[in-house]
């Protein structure tokens, strides 16, 4: 069996909902909970997690090409999540330097790049952000008190 | 609470500590002892303390705050100990703060003790309806609250005497500076959104403060404790405090993430009007959109610090809490989100 997003969902939702409730201390129901809803976090994003990396990287590529970037091959050597991200890494970081270029310029052509490089972190955000945890299904005093010492 | 001692070796030596602490008391021992989950700044415990005292018998709750290996926020507890103790003499319902201890042969690690407020429950920041139908009363009272914190005298107070003081005119700057630091030394991967609001922030500083003021830090849904009829009995959490611009904690409060999706009301709870009303009412201080627009951009930026830092923590194993992680992922990603978006509209031509 490899539908892996399908077991980290069922096995979260085991952890957070089934299992929870028969442990003893509001310390370790607490931290079981939270395993748990990590788990199903886990599951939502691994199925779009390359995917949304690598349009991310096409679209930082665009956007520093434009910017007068003169950029080398940085095409990932493969397709390992943890490959991709380096090679988003570096590009995200040439990304931060030609936003800092830009802001010090007052030209039409230099805040109009920066205004697409707003819309790509915004567009980046949402595609990135988890749904929210369906608190209603577990343990609602145990959530609350989660919540309040979330730090 | 139940009557279990969860931890009988840390159980001891507290009663062994408190007994030297507490003037008069003979016998004193503990009769419940449970760890709370959360509190990733500290480990957080509930006990319930009997002994006599001149005669008499004498339960008292009481909650303890040990430093862990690591926490989320690096403060020391002396700070939350003194904005704890500045608070004394007003009506604001904080609890009593009893006794600290800085070294680590007592318990271990440094710690401190404060009252239990028994009476209340803590909110759920992501549900604000579990207030309703007491949803507005209780805003009023968290934005008369924050302006109430706000009109404490900072100086002389027992937070300014374990704190620096900023200049007026710096105390947006000192927080900036900060917290850009602790994104810069907790970071595990680029961080251009937080990164871009800072520039943007500095590039656009508010007014100065109308007023240097005790700032709670943390103030927001989740913070404090409600009687489920409207009434708030209890504001915790104050590890963050420090002295600044009273505007913050009003931006804090306000952020999108704690105000549960509704933006057309402050933090989810009631009509800005009534907000701003109320927090100008209790401060003294004047409301201007300028200062609480780069103050609310400037939560985000926090937030982000401090979810950076919790994912740190967690990464190096210098803490275990799962919670830890949960921060430095979903509420990140949040945070990112809101900034983006905030921003993206500033910056479209």
């Amino acid at each position: 069996m490899s539908d892996i997003p399908m077991i980290l969902d069922r096995v979260g939702k085991t952890l957070s909902i089934d299992v929870s409730p028969h442990l003893d201390g509001h310390y370790a129901g607490g931290h079981v909970i939270m395993a748990g809803l990590l788990t199903m976090m886990a599951a939502e994003q691994f199925d779009g997690l390359v995917d949304r990396l690598l349009t991310e990287i096409s679209d930082m590529r665009t956007l520093l090409i434009d910017g007068g970037r003169d950029l080398p091959d940085t095409r990932a050597r493969s397709f390992k999540v943890s490959a991709v991200q380096a090679v988003h890494d570096n590009l995200s970081k040439q990304l931060m330097s030609l936003q800092e270029e830009l802001e010090l310029k007052d030209d039409a052509g230099s805040k109009a790049l920066n205004a697409r490089i707003w819309m790509f972190f915004k567009d980046g955000a949402e595609a990135r952000m988890p749904a929210m945890p369906d608190f209603t299904e577990a343990r609602a005093e145990v959530l609350a008190e989660l919540a309040s010492k979330s730090e | 609470m139940n009557f279990v001692i969860e931890d009988k070796e840390l159980a001891q030596k507290i009663e062994a500590y408190l007994a030297t602490q507490i003037a008069d008391a003979e016998g004193v021992r503990l009769t419940a002892l449970r760890r709370l989950h959360g509190g990733a700044s500290r480990e957080t415990y509930t006990m319930d303390v009997a002994y006599e005292q001149g005669g008499r018998r004498v339960n008292r709750g009481m909650i303890l705050r040990r430093d862990p290996a690591d926490s989320l926020i690096d403060t020391e507890r002396r700070v939350e100990f003194a904005a704890i103790q500045s608070m004394e003499g007003t009506d604001l319902p904080v609890p009593k703060a009893l006794f600290l201890e800085e070294g680590s042969k007592a318990l271990g690690a440094p710690f401190f003790i404060m009252e239990r407020i028994d009476v209340g429950v803590p909110a759920q920041p992501f549900r604000l309806e579990a207030f309703d139908p007491h949803r507005e009363s209780i805003g009023r009272q968290v934005f008369r609250q924050i302006g109430a914190i706000a009109a404490v005298d900072p100086a002389g107070s027992a937070l300014a005497s374990v704190i620096d003081t900023p200049a007026i005119d710096q105390c947006w700057s000192r927080e900036l500076d900060y917290w850009e630091s602790e994104i810069d030394r907790n970071a595990r991967k680029p961080e251009p959104i937080a990164k871009a609001a800072i520039r943007h922030l500095r590039r656009n500083p508010p007014p100065p403060a109308q007023r240097l003021s005790i700032v709670h830090g943390d103030f927001r849904v989740g913070n404090f404790l409600h009687n489920e009829a409207g009434r708030i009995t209890g504001i915790l959490d104050w590890e963050m405090a420090h002295i600044g611009d009273p505007y913050e904690d009003f931006a804090w409060m306000t952020d999108p993430l704690w105000s549960g999706g509704d933006l057309a009301r402050a933090g989810g709870l009631v009509s800005w009007p009534e907000a701003i009303g109320e927090w100008e009412l209790a401060s003294g201080c004047k409301f201007d959109f300028d200062a609480f627009e780069w103050w609310s951009i400037f939560a985000s930026v926090k937030a982000i610090g401090i979810w950076i830092s919790s994912a740190r923590a967690f990464a190096d194993g210098a803490n275990d809490d799962p919670i830890l992680a949960w921060s430095g992922w979903f509420t990140h990603a949040a945070h990112e989100r809101i900034l983006a978006a905030r921003l993206s509209g500033k910056y479209k031509v």
